[in-house]
């Protein structure tokens, strides 16, 4: 029995299937592709297939992490080739590994947004960001099993980057994700909106996943 | 990439993936080494279009011609099409995301008579004008079939012309002439004129229809060399014709989301209610060879994890055992579920049922139609309460609990009594469990009854029959929740009134497509889907154009009566349906026809004998 870890991307048209439709066409492909994958053994044995850390319907990302196990060896670039070849577009796997980590021990993700302000300028937008994060605190509602709940994010938000060009506002923010707490970009832009006034499309990239001192996820 | 503008859309409505396309074995070609476009249109949302086999079959049948690029197109949800009339974004087609204006053929695929306002829908959300005479160019020309294409009077007005009966043949002969039209600069009356000549081609606008001060029609009269019927096409020999070995496989949960083997088209058992029992005659079978071999293919480039066997009554497949035991091999092997649905209850074996349960456990649904012997030797549901209860029996002492029993109100000469027949064999069936030694132990049993609304259709025996009003449906329902006895039996049924409207559309003529623009203009589509179908609308419609609706569906009409689709042939002749209606009303049976032939008069359409003597 070998466990093994694929890091797969999710761009265009893909971004638009959900999290279970992931599962299944992820199932479908390794069958496609014939690789020995172990399953369940019980009243209904089923591919035992579990993947990290589920990516909102809409992002993009090249980080989505995909575990299983075989029951006999494959090299890992036979197992890269084989899934790429019966994979739909958008779906195209990076990597195949062993797991380093646990998926439990994700506590933060890297996000490429672009903003596309309808009215005014990216640069114009760029101020407005500015003064958004460098307030002294952003309250923010969150729902909890609890009910409603204001935090503050100011904190949870690192940015990396923050570009105006041409048409967009590009941002490269790190934010908490795991499963003890979980900042996605819609909670953060839901808020910046109505304090900049202009509710823009945007779109969202997962690029990268980490443990804890930022060290890669593996 | 998409463009920006969808994008902006997608990111506001539910289920972006059904307006994506994208998805493994979607053909996508190159439009300028084409000859011709085919935007073949299902009149639903996608998942319930995604999971139409005839779809499957003639999107990959069309897509194999190197110079035709067959793409697919399903009716967006109103949320999708809310924003596609604000943003101006015209109906595309998922392939190439081109305006299905564009294409060369728009193609529809008739399932259900309440999905009609949606071709209309489509239609002018492609900027297409929905009439066909305010069409005057070629291109896009607008075609149809599918089962509804039987009588397709209702939509005469629309669509441009219909193709009856199998699919596979006629319509690469119909784009064979499409591309020499376009070659040759025909005009579109040009076209219609030659197409009408290609078997099976029901050109409307090439029939003119006259009408008795009674309303009932005095004659239809053909036109400009227009052949006075038009006969169904069908496929002779099912091991030859065109079969997918691949499925596009959709992202997001469809209906039936799996690997589909047609074992066989037509059925041998003449059901007096069941419109595609005689639609499809006569009988044609795959062999189980080409049926292992298909099943194989279709897993293996698609991935699925589950086969179904479609057809009409599938136990009655001459080869099921054999085919069952060849294919188990492979699918066991595989991690595959074999499914068995539509199964007579009168040849469920114990020996089929160790097949099915082998692989997975499901509720098990049985089709018994009406609830008294007098009811079903009327509809000739050729089975008795004896075969029910057996077959019930054996799934019991196989460890199953919940049994569906399906039934149908509103038969012709039903009484009160055989209402509350359906209620009191659902009880035998419930007390026939307790009985057992042999029961599962520890567990109550679930029957649940369910009940669907009995609409005439044409090419039945009973399309001469007057449908129940609404007032008396609501009287039959309210009498079987009074009859119900025990909480072992759970019953439902559907509300009425969409029924009301099938009955209009399935026995309709060219008149009512007034009315259907009407009730499409004050916004009904969806019809078949409860939280759209909006019936004072459609009323409103009906009185505006001063249709009286039940001049369609309560009329009892006279044999002699000239009706809508009898200059349309399905090979079964009008003598044998009055024969058989005639034996309804005396509560006769007829055999199946392996036991003997009725003389339905399909087999000519196969030039011989359906069976060897």
């Amino acid at each position: 029995m070998l466990n093994i870890r694929v890091v797969f991307t999710k761009k265009g048209r893909a971004k638009y299937i959900g999290h279970l439709d992931v599962s299944r066409l992820m199932q479908r492909a390794l069958k496609r592709a014939g690789l020995p994958v172990w399953y369940t053994e019980g009243f209904n044995p089923h591919m035992y297939v579990t993947f990290a850390l589920p990516l909102p319907l809409g992002y993009e990302s090249e980080s989505e992490i995909m575990d299983l196990r075989l029951t006999e060896p494959i090299p890992f670039g036979e197992v890269k080739d084989r899934l790429n070849a019966v994979l739909p577009e958008g779906i195209y796997v990076l990597s195949v590994a062993e797991p380093v980590h646990k998926a439990a021990q994700i506590v933060c993700a890297d996000y490429e947004i672009r903003l596309f302000p309808e009215n005014g300028s990216p640069e114009e937008l760029l101020k407005q960001w500015n003064r958004f994060t460098t307030q002294e605190s952003i309250p923010v509602v969150k729902r909890t099993k609890k009910g409603p709940k204001t935090v503050d994010i100011k904190p949870d938000i690192q940015q990396l980057n923050a570009t105006a060009s041409g048409e967009e506002l590009k941002l490269t923010l790190r934010l908490p994700a795991g499963l003890s707490k979980t900042i996605n970009p819609t909670l953060v832009l839901e808020n910046f909106f109505p304090f900049c006034g202009e509710a823009c499309f945007f779109t969202v990239n997962r690029t990268r996943l980490y443990c804890e001192h930022a060290e890669a996820f593996r | 990439m998409l463009q920006p503008k969808l994008e902006r859309i997608l990111a506001q409505v539910q289920k972006p993936g059904r307006y994506t396309g994208g998805e493994l074995n979607s053909v996508v070609k190159d439009k300028a080494e084409v000859a011709l476009r085919f935007a073949f249109c299902f009149p639903d949302t996608y998942e319930v279009g995604m999971s139409h086999l005839g779809m499957k079959i003639l999107y990959s049948l069309l897509n194999e011609q190197p110079d035709i690029w067959c793409e697919r197109v399903f009716a967006p949800w109103v949320d999708m099409e809310e924003q596609m009339r604000k943003e101006h974004l015209p109906l595309y087609a998922l392939e190439s995301l081109d305006p299905v204006g564009e294409f060369d053929i728009i193609g529809f695929t008739l399932q259900y008579e309440l999905s009609f306002t949606n071709v209309l829908n489509m239609l002018d959300l492609a900027g297409v004008p929905v009439r066909a005479a305010d069409r005057d160019e070629l291109a896009p020309l607008v075609v149809a079939g599918g089962p509804c294409a039987c009588n397709p009077e209702p939509l005469a007005d629309f669509v441009d012309l219909f193709m009856l009966g199998d699919g596979e043949e006629v319509i690469l002969e119909l784009c064979d002439l499409y591309k020499q039209a376009k070659a040759q600069g025909f005009s579109k009356q040009v076209f219609l004129r030659k197409a009408c000549q290609i078997p099976g081609v029901y050109v409307p606008s090439l029939y003119d229809v006259s009408y008795k001060e009674d309303g009932t029609i005095r004659a239809v009269t053909p036109m400009d060399g227009a052949p006075a019927t038009v006969t169904k096409r069908i496929i002779k020999d099912m091991d030859t014709v065109y079969y997918p070995d691949k499925f596009v496989v959709p992202f997001l949960e469809t209906v039936h989301d799996r690997a589909i083997l047609e074992v066989m088209r037509g059925c041998i058992r003449g059901c007096r209610f069941c419109q595609a029992g005689f639609l499809y005659r006569p009988l044609r079978e795959k062999s189980a060879h080409t049926l292992c071999s298909q099943g194989k293919d279709l897993c293996e480039s698609s991935g699925y994890e589950e086969i179904s066997l479609s057809s009409l009554s599938t136990s009655d497949y001459s080869q099921i055992e054999p085919m069952l035991t060849e294919m188990m091999k492979y699918t066991e092997q595989n991690h595959i579920n074999m499914a068995l649905p539509s199964l007579r209850i009168d040849n469920f074996s114990e020996e089929l049922m160790e097949k099915v349960k082998a692989v997975r456990k499901s509720g098990l649904t049985f089709a018994p139609e009406a609830g008294t012997q007098r009811m079903r030797d009327v509809i000739n549901k050729n089975i008795n309460e004896e075969e029910v209860m057996k077959s019930c029996r054996i799934a019991f002492e196989g460890g199953y609990t919940a049994v569906k029993l399906y039934f149908m109100l509103g038969l012709p000469t039903e009484t009160m009594e055989d209402v509350a027949g359906i209620i009191e064999l659902a009880q035998r069936v419930v007390n026939l469990f307790y009985s057992l030694p042999e029961k599962p132990k520890g567990k109550g049993v679930t029957v649940t009854v369910s009940v669907a609304t009995f609409v005439p259709k044409p090419f039945t025996p009973f399309q001469w029959e007057p449908q129940d009003t609404m007032e008396v449906i609501h009287d039959k329902q309210r009498h079987l929740a009074e009859t119900i006895r025990t909480k072992k039996i759970s019953c439902n049924w559907h509300e009425g009134k969409t029924s009301v409207l099938e009955g209009v559309f399935a026995r309709g003529d060219r008149r009512l497509g007034v009315v259907m623009e009407s009730a499409w203009r004050k916004g009904c589509r969806f019809d078949s889907w409860s939280e759209t179908f909006d019936y004072d609308k459609w009323m409103e419609a009906f009185e505006e154009c001063g249709v009286d609706k039940s001049f369609y569906a309560n009329r009892r009409r006279e044999y002699d009566e000239i009706l809508p689709w009898d200059h349309l042939d399905y090979g079964i002749t009008k003598a044998f349906l009055k024969r058989e209606s005639e034996k309804a009303h005396a509560a006769q049976t007829t055999p199946n026809c392996r036991q003997g032939c009725a003389g339905c008069g399909a087999n000519k359409l196969k030039g011989g004998p359906c069976f060897d003597a």
